[in-house]
Parts: C-alpha cells; sequence; structure tokens
C-alpha cells in the first residue's frame, strides 16, 4: 500500500468524503467489471458497485490494514452481491429476464473504436456466460480475472472448493462451445485403443 | 500411467490459469494437448472479451460524479458516528442484525407461533360465546318440625353390705381358713332376702314367648 494511499485512507476515516472518492476511483474499474460480469445487466452492475463503494465508505473504520485495500473493498463488494441473490424482489426479476425474450444492456458505452471483430467477440462471450448463474459466473471471474485460488473463492463465496472447480470448467465449457474452439480430432492412442 | 478423464481438472485449472499447452508430461497425450489449447484460446477469448466489455471513458466521468454525490449524500461514514453514539449505533446495529436459521427449525416456531395464536383466539371465542350458569337467590325459610325425643336411663346402683368386725372373729389356722373358705365355696347358699333393701327402680326383664310355654 503506498503512502499516498495510506494518506487517502486516513482521511476517509476521518470523514472526508473526497479523500474516499479518490481512493474509489483507483479501483472502480475492477470492482464494476466485477460487478458487470456478475449481475450481466449494466444498470445493475451501477447500481452494486456504487452501493459496494457507500458500503465501504460507512464502514472504512472498520479498515485496519491488514490486507490492501483492493481485497477489503472486493470482499465488501462480493457481500453485496450475496446479499443482493437473497432478496426475493431480485430472483422474481431474474425470472422475469429469463421469461423475456429481449435482453438487458450488458455493456452501456463500448468504446466506438473497438472494431466489428471484437463487439462480437464481447457478445459471443457475454452470451456463454449468461448461460451460467450469477454465481457461477462471479467465480469464473474471480478465477480467470483476479487469480484467486480456488480455496480462496471458495472462502469468499462461501462454497466448496469442488463447487468453485465446476463453475469454472461448466464456464469453460461454455466459452469453448460458444467460441466454436475445438480441439482437433486427434484420439489419444491409449484412449483410442480402449484402455481407459 | 496418464488417463485423459482424470487429467481433465489439471487441464481446466491449466486452462484458466491461462497456461498455454507446453511439450510436458500431461501434454504428451495428443488429445490432451489439443484439449488444453482449446480452453486455452477459449479462456484468453474470454479475457479479452472481458476487458474489451469496459465502458470508455466518458462512462467513468459519470460514474465518478454520482459516487461523489452519493458519498456527498451519505455525508459522515458511520464510524465517526458510532464514536460520538455508540448507543444508538448499537441499536441500530440490533436493530438490523438477522440470525440463520435451518428451515426446519423456523417452520416449527412459526407453527408454534401460529398455533398459540389460533388456539388463544379459539378459546376466548369459546369463552366469550358459552353460556353462563347464574345461581338462583336462595330464600331462607324456618321449618319446625316435631322431634320425639326418648330417653332411657339405666343405673345400677349398689349398696355395701357391714363388714364382719375381725375381732370377734375366732383365730384359725391358715389351712384350715382355706379349706374352711373354700367348703363354704361349695356349699349351696341358702336363699335369704337379709339386708335387701328396694331401690327406686325395678328392672323388669320381659321374654316373649308363646301361651303354652307361659
Amino acid at each position: 500500500m503506498s503512502d499516498c494511499e495510506s494518506e487517502l485512507i486516513q482521511r476517509a476515516q476521518a470523514g472526508d468524503a473526497e479523500a474516499f472518492a479518490e481512493l474509489a476511483s483507483r479501483y472502480e474499474r475492477r470492482i464494476y467489471s466485477l460487478a458487470l460480469h456478475y449481475a450481466h445487466d449494466a444498470q445493475d452492475a451501477e447500481d452494486l458497485s456504487q452501493e459496494a463503494w457507500l458500503r465501504a465508505f460507512r464502514s472504512i473504520n472498520n479498515f485496519k490494514g491488514e490486507s490492501s485495500f483492493y481485497t477489503w473493498i472486493r470482499r465488501i463488494t462480493i457481500n453485496c452481491f450475496l446479499n443482493r441473490e437473497r432478496s426475493p424482489f431480485v430472483r422474481l426479476r431474474s425470472l422475469l429476464h429469463q421469461a423475456d425474450e429481449q435482453l438487458p444492456e450488458i455493456i452501456p458505452a463500448m468504446p466506438t473504436e473497438h472494431s466489428l471483430h471484437d463487439r462480437l467477440l464481447v457478445q459471443k462471450v457475454m452470451q456463454a456466460l449468461r448461460q451460467l448463474t450469477p454465481r457461477q459466473r462471479l467465480i469464473f471471474v474471480l478465477k480467470h480475472q483476479e487469480g484467486l485460488t480456488y480455496e480462496e473463492i471458495a472462502r469468499l463465496v462461501g462454497c466448496s472448493t469442488g463447487t468453485a472447480k465446476k463453475a469454472v470448467a461448466r464456464a469453460l465449457e461454455k466459452l469453448r462451445a460458444e467460441l466454436h474452439v475445438e480441439a482437433e480430432a486427434n484420439e489419444c492412442v491409449p484412449c483410442a485403443a480402449g484402455q481407459y | 500411467m496418464h488417463n485423459c478423464k482424470s487429467s481433465k481438472d489439471e487441464l481446466m485449472e491449466m486452462a484458466s490459469q491461462g497456461w498455454m499447452p507446453e511439450p510436458n508430461a500431461l501434454t504428451d497425450c495428443p488429445r490432451c494437448g489439443e484439449e488444453l489449447a482449446a480452453l486455452s484460446a477459449a479462456a484468453r477469448l474470454a479475457g479479452d472479451a472481458m476487458q474489451l466489455a469496459q465502458p470508455g471513458e466518458e462512462y467513468w466521468a459519470g460514474y465518478n460524479a454520482r459516487l461523489r454525490a452519493r458519498l456527498s449524500a451519505d455525508s459522515r461514514p458511520a464510524g465517526r458516528k458510532m464514536r460520538r453514539l455508540p448507543l444508538a449505533s448499537w441499536l441500530r446495529r440490533f436493530a438490523t442484525a438477522s440470525v440463520r436459521i435451518p428451515a426446519p427449525v423456523a417452520v416449527a416456531i412459526l407453527g408454534f407461533v401460529v398455533g398459540g395464536i389460533f388456539f388463544g383466539l379459539y378459546s376466548a371465542a369459546k369463552l366469550a360465546g358459552a353460556p353462563t350458569i347464574v345461581a338462583p337467590p336462595a330464600r331462607e325459610r324456618i321449618v319446625e318440625v316435631p322431634v320425639i325425643q326418648e330417653k332411657v336411663i339405666t343405673r345400677d346402683v349398689y349398696r355395701e353390705r357391714p363388714a364382719l368386725s375381725s375381732q370377734s372373729a375366732p383365730r384359725l389356722p391358715a389351712v384350715s381358713v382355706a379349706a374352711a373358705k373354700r367348703r363354704e365355696a361349695e356349699a349351696p347358699q341358702p336363699e335369704s332376702l337379709d339386708g335387701f333393701k328396694p331401690v327406686q327402680e325395678a328392672r323388669l326383664t320381659l321374654i316373649k314367648g308363646s301361651r303354652d310355654e307361659k
């Protein structure tokens, strides 16, 4: 943790909202990305990520510096996700979304300089991830984007390591199928021989 | 020996960490090598797409402004308030605290509460609808009943007989006195009315019997 960041944290702990906003601006993209892949809806992602920042601001005095600030805010964000998951209103809304053929807007404003190929790629990846549950998507993002171990993911999300592994495997299978990335049909010699 | 099925988890792990297939013990199997290459490519493409999915710079300016506005509206962190008003903070925490309990226990508690309310209301309604038994007013009346009283008094009266003077009796030896007393007891007593005095009450015993036995 840099001195500048420590100073911002101290100022935020003293009640300086401006210092906290400065801190947030350093990590807001990563937190938003987590929220976007979890909620799979741009508006929900903004609401969720800002709620996480507000909760962090309210409990900034509980931050003791035992972990990095990002690790701390990430834990708060994931707790926000899980609390939202338990809400009956959100469950009902996700059911309605499933029934609705028109998909919600996933990406709010993709930069215009992106090529058509990039846009198609994003669309396909989002389509593949849509077939997973929000929790499975979160596990995949924590593994793939955040680089956490399965044990860390299990502790954060509140599931077993086996569940985390299955979620990642399922996400990779879906992505592979959606992106049409197929292995060549080279048979493993012992497998083809029926040894296994 | 290498097993493609059992090494699938390992392939997933390697692909999710962005590993590319290398000539090692695992990827010596051509099928597993292809599998790892496909999974790695899918994971890499997903990572690229996730980066591309981030909104543009103009979005972040607005996002940060909205966050600052919400932070300002929220004004001060709860920690500072907690230092000032520990009781209020504690009460707020207590009021918003939640406890997770197993579903069967929750159902049992709910059933108990609903049952208690139902039986409470039922018994209250039953008491309200039940006819009340009013005791008739008590009337007092004095009734005189003739009672035949009969009393039989029985009394035995004994009189003391005058004691014989010991001076006048001749002295006899002990054996002869005892023998004399025995003879006296065995000898028939002559019936006499000596010393009889009528008392004030006579006892009469009637024995009922037939005429022939009279």
